[in-house]
């Protein structure tokens, strides 16, 4: 990776708008991500986040915009991303460890498939079929698959929603000691305001498939979930979301946000 | 309690067939039964006594399942590269799939007289019709089982680097196998009902010719022993095909014991 590159956004996404049929799902997206972001996205359900992430890694084709990676421009897949879907999509006819290592060379499998599978509390489920797990196991097979791989853009779609409360702290551990440990790019999908705030350090809104809040978050990792600037920050990202507009909290940063600006008007300054 | 209850399970659905063999037995010994109508089991396992220590019995057994091995096989592979081609292959659907509906309506069996002239009486004349009523079933259920294959587990598989070859391998073929095998299972039927028409109508060897010559001399013992021949190879075929699909979709919960 030249030096270049570093000041070159890893992934650019320049007035990116999505079309399923008459509908329009995703308008006007403007944004940056730099290596070493981590970037979270809530939103209501079928606001487009999914999209948003198909979009990213290349799986959509997309009706206005053009999207960027390290400046050049996105025709196909994007091969530095590798997505965890929403729906788990495990392979049915192979067993656990198979399906984590699907897709990797062979040398370095054995090793990197244990210890990952270790680390998402699966070792001793490794030769049992997806069938036979439950629907929170699968989606930590999932999970394990997508960061095997250490992408330089990962893409984590609601990759939590189906753990309890201490496995899912657990896993979140996991996302953020990961990523740290080589910093790449990343877009996570979440539901959990304070699962955005403890791990990103930039939460975006989408709503009615725009960007309606872009709010960095400038906190030290491991995060003090109990801190009062934790807490603000999760106060005001949720009042957005219910439209309490009491707090001034729009940040944008990409341009073209603007119309955004417009329509968050009443929360006040940019 | 419990392992009276497995037993009870599995000795339950023999008990009407011995019931029936025992009092068919027991009507023919006591000659309520006449032997030129039905002959007794016991007369119908010396009669396979006997033709076993002549030989002939394993030499048409023999020749009867290469017939349908071959046949089987020829007609299935060509019916499953078929399906597979027009499976993944836009084009070669095109190409190929309206024909091959076609032709699917004539009945195979309509074929006899025409399959006679071409190739007389001859092996080739039992193996091609055995090949033709298997690529059917075959064809369809491997081109539908590709076609229906999960896109979304494709589209998962490329994000994971799988192209080509090992994408066919791990995630198309996998997919498709269920519907191979409903495919397989259906066509070891029909192969062997070719067979036994087949052989019936025209053949100087195999189980059917010994049923016609044994019908000529009222030998009905024989006659009753090449029916339960080839329930018996029906029965055991699909039993290996059954066995198959256990062992390959056991990651399937439906053929989870
Ligand atoms: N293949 C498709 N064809 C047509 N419409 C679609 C398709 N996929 C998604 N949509 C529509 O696009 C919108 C956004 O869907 P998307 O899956 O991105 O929502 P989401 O924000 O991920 O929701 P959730 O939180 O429930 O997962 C929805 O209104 C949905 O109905
Ligand atoms: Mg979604």
């Amino acid at each position: 990776m030249s030096v270049k590159n570093r000041h070159e956004p890893l992934l650019h996404l320049a007035g990116v708008g999505k079309f399923y049929g008459d509908k329009e799902v995703l308008k006007n997206i403007h944004l940056r991500i730099y290596h070493g972001e981590f970037v979270a996205v809530v939103g209501r359900s079928g606001c487009g986040k999914s999209t948003l992430l198909r979009v990213m890694a290349g799986l959509e084709s997309i009706q206005e915009g053009k999207i960027f990676v390290r400046g050049r421009e996105l025709k196909e897949r994007n091969k530095l991303a590798k997505i965890m879907f929403q729906d788990g999509r495990l392979l049915p006819w192979k067993n656990v460890a198979e399906n984590v290592g699907l897709g990797l060379k062979k040398e370095s499998q054995r090793e990197k498939i244990a210890s990952l599978l270790e680390q998402v509390g699966l070792r001793e489920h490794a030769g049992k079929w997806p069938s036979e797990l439950s629907g929170g196991q699968q989606q930590r097979v999932a999970l394990a698959r997508a960061l095997i791989h250490e992408p330089e853009l990962l893409l984590l779609d609601e990759p939590l929603g189906a753990l309890d409360a201490l496995t899912r702290l657990e896993m979140q551990d996991l996302i953020e000691n990961l990523w740290r440990k080589k910093r790449p790019g990343a877009v996570l999908v979440t539901h959990d305001v304070e699962e955005a705030v403890a791990l990103a350090t930039r939460v975006i809104l989408i709503e009615n498939g725009t960007i309606a809040m872009d709010l960095p978050v400038n906190l030290p990792y491991p995060r003090q979930r109990d801190s009062a600037v934790f807490r603000k920050l999760e106060k005001q990202i949720l009042n957005r979301i219910f439209n309490k507009p009491d707090e001034p909290v729009y940040i944008g940063r990409d341009e073209g946000n603007f119309r955004q600006r417009e329509v968050a008007g009443n929360i006040g300054r940019v | 309690m419990k392992k009276k209850n497995t037993f009870v399970k599995k000795a339950a659905p023999w008990t009407i067939p011995l019931l029936i063999i025992f009092s068919w037995q027991g009507l023919s010994s006591l000659d309520l039964i006449s032997e030129r109508f039905l002959s007794s089991p016991a007369a119908i396992l010396s009669a396979a006594y006997e033709l076993t220590a002549d030989g002939s019995l394993l030499r048409d057994v023999a020749v009867s399942l290469r017939r349908v091995l071959w046949g089987f096989f020829i007609g299935g592979s060509i019916g499953f590269l078929f399906g597979l081609f027009n499976g993944i292959s836009k084009l070669s659907e095109a190409l190929f799939d309206s024909t091959i509906q076609m032709v699917r309506n004539i009945p195979h069996l309509a074929l006899i007289p025409l399959v006679i002239l071409w190739f007389g009486i001859d092996e080739a004349a039992k193996i091609f019709l055995v090949a033709l009523g298997t690529f059917f079933p075959i064809y369809i259920n491997t081109y539908h089982g590709i076609r229906n294959v999960d896109a979304s587990l494709v589209e998962m598989a490329r994000v994971y680097e799988l192209k080509g070859f090992a994408l066919f391998r791990h995630v198309i073929l996998p997919g498709a196998l269920p519907s191979i095998f409903v495919g397989l299972r259906y066509a070891i039927g029909i192969a062997w009902i070719t067979l036994i028409v087949a052989e019936t109508i025209a053949a100087g060897s195999g189980i059917g010719y010994m049923a016609m010559t044994a019908r000529e001399f009222m030998q009905l013992d024989i006659v009753l022993l090449s029916i339960i021949l080839y329930a018996l190879l029906g029965k055991l075929s699909d039993l290996i095909a059954k066995w198959c699909e256990q062992r390959f979709l056991r990651w399937n919960k439906v053929y989870q014991q």
